[in-house]
């Protein structure tokens, strides 16, 4: 009874395995929204994640199955007396091997991904691509404030960049918790804390960087799903921290989109909105 | 012993959270502390009972006709009655069970009952069993009043009480448990006395609903209360008309703590000599009357803010923002008629000299013990920094021209209304260019670029970049207009020093 019952015990979880992976996707248990990334650095990412979720499958249930087996054909066995191993050296190396092989194998492949996601994109003055500068976004207790550069600003160089950062400038303009992003181009951000740490995190699009305060992160996506994203706060930072919802929206034209809030901005009351006094 | 020990740390642990505070807010409306200290027990429970009749608890609102608030009423008739459950058919239906509302039957002769719940899937409408009460005919108009303040309420309850209280009071848990003198500069909004300080509406005048929407969404930047932009306009709706309620009942609350001033103890706890006269006239005859009058007056009030003729609007776009008008919104705001300087400070940091004046508290009249300016809830506000490029009120020249012409009510910050519209326009031009530009000019009346004042050892001689460069060249033609209309530069030699 006690046999059958280890026996059972031990089958029962690569079976379990197989099922769960067989309905995630309907059950909506995979990543956020069940839907591929938004991003083609978020799906290379999601590459990365479900390829060691197959070597991670794959290992536990050789493993699982193997141990059933031995098991089952042992629980059959009465006649045979149990033999003591005092350890085989080629198992032992191969067992090392493999596993340090496959370890291997994973730190090499997924070293192109980081490199895009953090290092790429610098040019050779030791900055990020000036022309993708989308906006400046500082995350505080308990919303993110956000600042876009005067839709006719030009940034050439990562100095551009840096002086618009230090300070306001005219034609700047200001918006809270709702991020406009070109879709297909490259998108840059410049993350900032006006209190103590942050982190933006937007899920559909697989980024998240932490906002550290007194310094301005870079941050780079290519949104190319139309659409609208939750962004949130992913790290702890006060006790309103469930109110720091935003939201990213990949626009079509962000140029005209960035007119249309200049316009807003600009009101005053009298002359009709989108004519500059 | 080491496992019972684990055991009984298991077990207590919860019991500890919960009896420690982690139960629900309190499920009432606080009185004013005032109310405690009134000689008279009539009175405070007259005033209590009559708070309750028309406002209710946060669990059982009462929708008072007399109020200028949009209740939420759905329309139907009733299709069956069995006693006190109705079957009744809504022109709309709301979005989910209903509970706690008021159903208003019939119209020639409405009778109003209290409906326990309404469950739009069957239709089924729940009356509270009322002695006496006529019996209901199919086909009868039925209204049901109320599910719009209970959405506002449950949706208050959800995102503002936190901070703003239950009773809206501004002392939510959050500031109650000492974080309030660290983090909150300045404490969440006091609704009780309905006076809130950034409006679109003129001097005397309390808050319009779009202002109230829009301070939600926009949130209040640069201080503690956050933008809540991706609320549905549903929700901001309703939460708008649950602070008015709010604002409303601590209104009429105060206003008859007035009335009832003369049995108020004196300093020394004493109650006033002819308590009993006063409390009779005061408390009980007259207190009916000063209640409705208290209320129909908060009312035409808060009606009043709504309307359109109240709402300050320029009659004229802002005027174009040169240099030479930056030059004259400069000039006025260190001119001594208008002087922003007092209190902003000549280079706009909010650091003027008024602010090391003892101010007078307009109740007691006397000194408060500290110096600097306060408020109508007597905390220090500190004049706003115009170099930090943040406004509380809204950064669009609407908002700030508001500003200038109302002022930021509730605080020494006055709106100069006398001030021409085209002057006003000045100073906007002027107040929006100092984040980027500074607030002084040099001697050639040429604004200071990259907000550096003369003290940092500015060299006039070399400009600091090229795109300064650029704009000096610009201003000094705008310059020459300005020298030509007579007025002359003022250098700021010791900015901030009287």
């Amino acid at each position: 009874m006690n046999r059958i019952f280890w026996c059972l015990f031990f089958t029962v979880w690569p079976i379990i395995a197989i099922v769960v992976c067989a309905i995630t996707p309907s059950m909506d248990w995979g990543f956020p929204g069940n839907r591929e990334a938004a991003t083609p650095l978020g799906q290379r990412i999601d590459d990365l994640f479900y390829l060691i979720l197959g070597i991670v499958t794959v290992a536990f249930i050789g493993t699982m199955a193997a141990l059933a087996y031995v098991l089952w054909k042992g629980s059959k066995n009465d006649d045979e007396k149990g033999w003591f191993s005092h350890g085989s050296h080629n198992l032992e190396v191969i067992w090392t091997i493999v596993p340090a092989g496959v370890l291997l194998f994973i730190a090499l492949y997924q070293i192109d991904v980081w490199a895009i996601y953090r290092v790429r994109d610098y040019e050779t003055d030791g900055g990020p691509r000036p022309a993708h500068l989308v906006a400046e976004v500082t995350a505080r207790q308990f919303e993110w404030r956000i600042r876009y550069p005067a839709p006719d600003r030009q940034f050439k160089s990562y100095q551009d960049i840096k002086d618009w950062l230090a300070k306001p400038h005219a034609g700047d303009i200001y918006a809270v918790n709702k991020l406009y992003v070109p879709l297909n181009r490259e998108t840059l951000i410049y993350l900032k804390s006006g209190d103590v740490q942050h982190s933006f995190f937007v899920p559909d699009l697989r980024v998240k960087q932490d906002a550290m305060p007194g310094q301005s992160i870079d941050v780079w996506f290519k949104v190319n799903h139309a659409g609208k994203f939750d962004l949130t706060c992913a790290e702890l930072c006060g006790w309103g921290h469930y109110k720091m919802r935003g939201e990213v929206e990949a626009v079509e034209d962000l140029q005209a989109k960035l007119v249309e809030l200049k316009a807003l901005q600009d009101f005053d009351g009298v002359t009709p909105q989108g004519e500059t006094p | 012993m080491f496992r019972r020990l684990i055991f009984a740390l298991l077990t207590g642990l919860p019991i500890l959270t919960i009896s420690a505070g982690c139960g629900g807010p309190e499920l009432n409306f606080r009185s004013h502390e005032k109310v405690a200290t009134l000689a008279s027990t009539v009175a405070a429970t007259n005033l209590e009972n009559a708070l309750e009749e028309h406002f209710g608890t946060p669990n059982n609102l009462v929708a008072w006709g007399t109020l200028p608030i949009d209740f939420g009423e759905l329309r139907g008739t009733v299709l069956t009655a069995d006693g006190n459950s109705l079957r009744v058919k809504l022109d709309s239906e709301p979005d989910g069970l209903l509970t706690n509302i008021a159903a208003v039957i019939g119209t020639d002769n409405p009778s109003s009952r209290t409906a326990t719940s309404y469950t739009p899937a069957t239709h089924m409408l729940e009356l509270v069993p009322m002695e006496n009460a006529p019996p209901i005919a199919p086909g009868t108009a039925i209204r049901l009043v109320g599910h719009n303040l209970q959405y506002g309420r449950q949706q208050y309850m959800q995102h503002c009480m936190h901070c703003h209280g239950v009773t809206g009071d501004g002392k939510g848990p959050t500031v109650s448990t000492g974080l309030a003198n660290h983090v909150f500069k300045p404490l969440p909004r006091d609704y009780r006395r309905g006076l809130f300080k950034f409006t679109s509406t003129k001097d005397g005048f309390l808050a319009s609903r779009d202002d109230l929407a829009r301070t939600i969404r926009q949130g209040l930047a640069g201080t503690y209360m956050p933008s809540f932009l991706l609320l549905k306009d549903r929700q901001v709706d309703a939460i708008v008309e649950y602070v008015r309620f709010l604002a409303m009942r601590g209104q009429i609350e105060r206003q008859m703590l007035v009335h009832l001033q003369p049995l108020q103890r004196d300093a020394d706890g004493k109650p006033p000599a002819d308590l009993s006269s006063l409390e009779k006239e005061l408390a009980v005859d007259g207190f009916a009357e000063a209640f409705a009058d208290a209320a129909s007056l908060v009312a035409e009030n808060w009606t009043s803010a709504d309307d359109p003729e109240n709402s300050v609007l320029p009659t004229s776009p802002r005027v174009p923002d040169t240099a030479a008008s930056r030059r004259k919104g400069r000039d006025l705001f260190i001119s001594t008629k208008i002087n922003c300087a007092k209190c902003h400070g000549e280079g706009g940091r909010g650091n003027g000299g008024f602010l090391k004046d003892l101010q007078k508290n307009p109740e007691t009249n006397e000194d408060y013990p500290v110096p600097g300016l306060h408020d109508d809830w007597h905390q220090i506000v500190t004049p706003r920094d115009l170099t930090s490029g943040i406004y509380r009120g809204g950064r669009r020249p609407l908002d700030v021209f508001r500003r200038v012409t109302v002022g930021v009510k509730a605080t020494p910050m006055a709106g100069f209304a006398s001030v021409p519209e085209e002057d006003r326009w000045h100073i906007v031009n002027y107040v929006l260019s100092i984040p980027i530009d500074g607030a002084f000019f040099d001697e050639h009346g040429d604004q200071y670029h990259g907000g550096r004042d003369p003290h940092e050892g500015h060299d006039h001689s070399k400009p600091h970049s090229h795109e300064s460069a650029r704009s000096s060249s610009q201003h000094s033609a705008n310059t020459k207009s300005t020298e030509s209309s007579g007025s002359t530069p003022k250098d700021p030699d010791t900015p901030d020093k009287k």
